[in-house]
């Protein structure tokens, strides 16, 4: 008995390790779990087989619901307050977080190349159509666990998304109705373009700054922007799926690795990113996830090399200035 | 978990990961602190033990009070329907 009874305790060490219970919980409690479950296990054998068997049974049945509840817990706080210190920022999200985190990232990298092929615009265009629910559904759950990394793409994707709307609106009035309005027979396109650029660039960017530090229920965001912009390098790195996986219906498209790669490669680098445990392996994923997409999609073209320096531009600006921000600051209490 | 099972009249037997989980939430909210064990278990295997913090006794004797309370509602209601 009291080798089965070492056997079992082995086999739970092992459950506990694989059934991925969030790493800080194993971490804290992995060892003393382990000892309780001994004792409770040596203690059965002492009343025979079936005593063993109802205890082994009791883990197994209450393992899956007590593995969604810890990760649920975890997302729920963001994994860290606003009152933790920066070395916190430097956990690795848990598997479900970078589950959650590379969904953006499959559907605007690889899901999209798939679906727009072979020129299937319907089942492509009805499919698509769930990405802003999807985008909303992230977005609201990162808002209650209170923006944990995970959260990002999608709170960028969403910004942008509105950004563009918003840029585009101002940029069509501007061409088209102020001219009229003053009784102008031309259009003012040049200027249009100027007006919506500025918005999209600056404007739209400026007002949601302003609105996270002035606003209550944003301010946990700013702040934990401030305290690690590895992060909002992560959310804006969607662009970088979006802008390499883009299929040009004009050229005759044809599915090859070089239109497919990019987005896996995108894709790889979030979940990488994701996965590391300090600031310098967040950003060498993202720029070595870019670089290497951006190499293979100039076999598709060459002006991929623009849209590369484009993306290296915005997505690695707030990484830019993390790196060069001289200490981790701790944060305010709330 | 043998304690637990005990104190409930074998009502109550616990996994050790609903254990955990639950005393993680305790510690979490400052409800249970780690202490030193009282009592050595005499393996070379280090226990640990947890207690009640000062939030925690607090919040217990609340609890209990509005426990009493709704026991008392409870006796009250079940007497006048015993009347009537």
């Amino acid at each position: 008995m009291s080798s089965m009874a070492h056997w079992i305790t082995r086999v739970y060490g092992l459950l506990l390790r694989f059934a991925e219970r969030p790493r800080q919980f194993r971490v804290e409690f992995g060892d003393e779990m382990q000892s309780v479950f001994t004792d409770a296990v040596n203690d059965a054998a002492r009343r025979g087989l079936a005593a063993v068997l109802i205890v082994c049974a009791r883990e197994v049945w209450e393992l899956p619901r007590n593995v969604v509840r810890e990760h649920w817990g975890g997302l729920q706080k963001g994994r860290v307050g606003m009152n933790d210190t920066a070395a916190l920022y430097d956990q690795p999200s848990s598997w479900l977080g970078t589950l959650i985190g590379a969904l953006p990232f499959l559907l605007f990298g690889p899901t999209t190349v798939l679906l727009a092929y072979p020129y299937s615009y319907p089942r492509y265009v009805a499919l698509v159509n769930i990405y802003p629910l999807v985008m909303l559904i992230g977005l609201a759950t990162g808002w209650r666990a209170r923006w944990p990394r995970w959260s990002f793409p999608y709170l960028c994707v969403s910004i942008l998304l509105c950004d563009h709307w918003i840029a585009q609106s101002v940029g069509q009035f501007v061409q088209s109705v102020v001219p009229r309005v003053f009784g102008l027979e031309q259009e003012w396109t040049m200027f249009g373009q100027f007006v919506q650029s500025l918005t999209f660039y600056v404007l739209v960017p400026a007002a949601v700054l302003m609105l996270m530090r002035t606003l209550g229920w944003l301010r946990p965001l700013y702040l934990r922007i401030r305290q690690d912009w590895t992060q909002l390098s992560f959310g804006l790195s969607v662009v970088s799926a979006l802008m390499l996986s883009g299929v040009d219906y004009d050229e005759d498209p044809q599915l090859t690795l070089a239109v497919i790669l990019p987005g896996v490669i995108v894709l790889s680098s979030a979940v990488a990113h994701l996965r590391s445990s300090n600031k310098i392996q967040r950003v060498l994923s993202l720029l070595l996830g870019l670089i290497v997409a951006v190499t293979v999609s100039i076999w598709r073209h060459w002006y991929y090399v623009l849209y590369g320096m484009f993306l290296a531009g915005i997505v690695f600006l707030p990484a830019l200035l993390e790196a060069l921000r001289p200490q981790s600051k701790t944060m305010p209490a709330e | 978990m043998k304690d637990v099972q005990m104190l409930s009249d074998e009502r109550i037997v616990l996994s050790t990961g609903t254990l955990y989980g639950a005393l993680k939430r305790l510690l979490e909210q400052d409800w249970i602190e780690r202490v030193d064990d009282p009592e050595p278990n005499g393996t070379d295997r280090e226990r640990k033990a947890y207690a009640l913090t000062q939030t925690g006794r607090r919040i217990l004797k609340t609890e209990v009070e509005r426990l009493r309370k709704l026991i008392a509602t409870a006796r009250r209601l079940h007497a006048a329907g015993e009347r009537t």
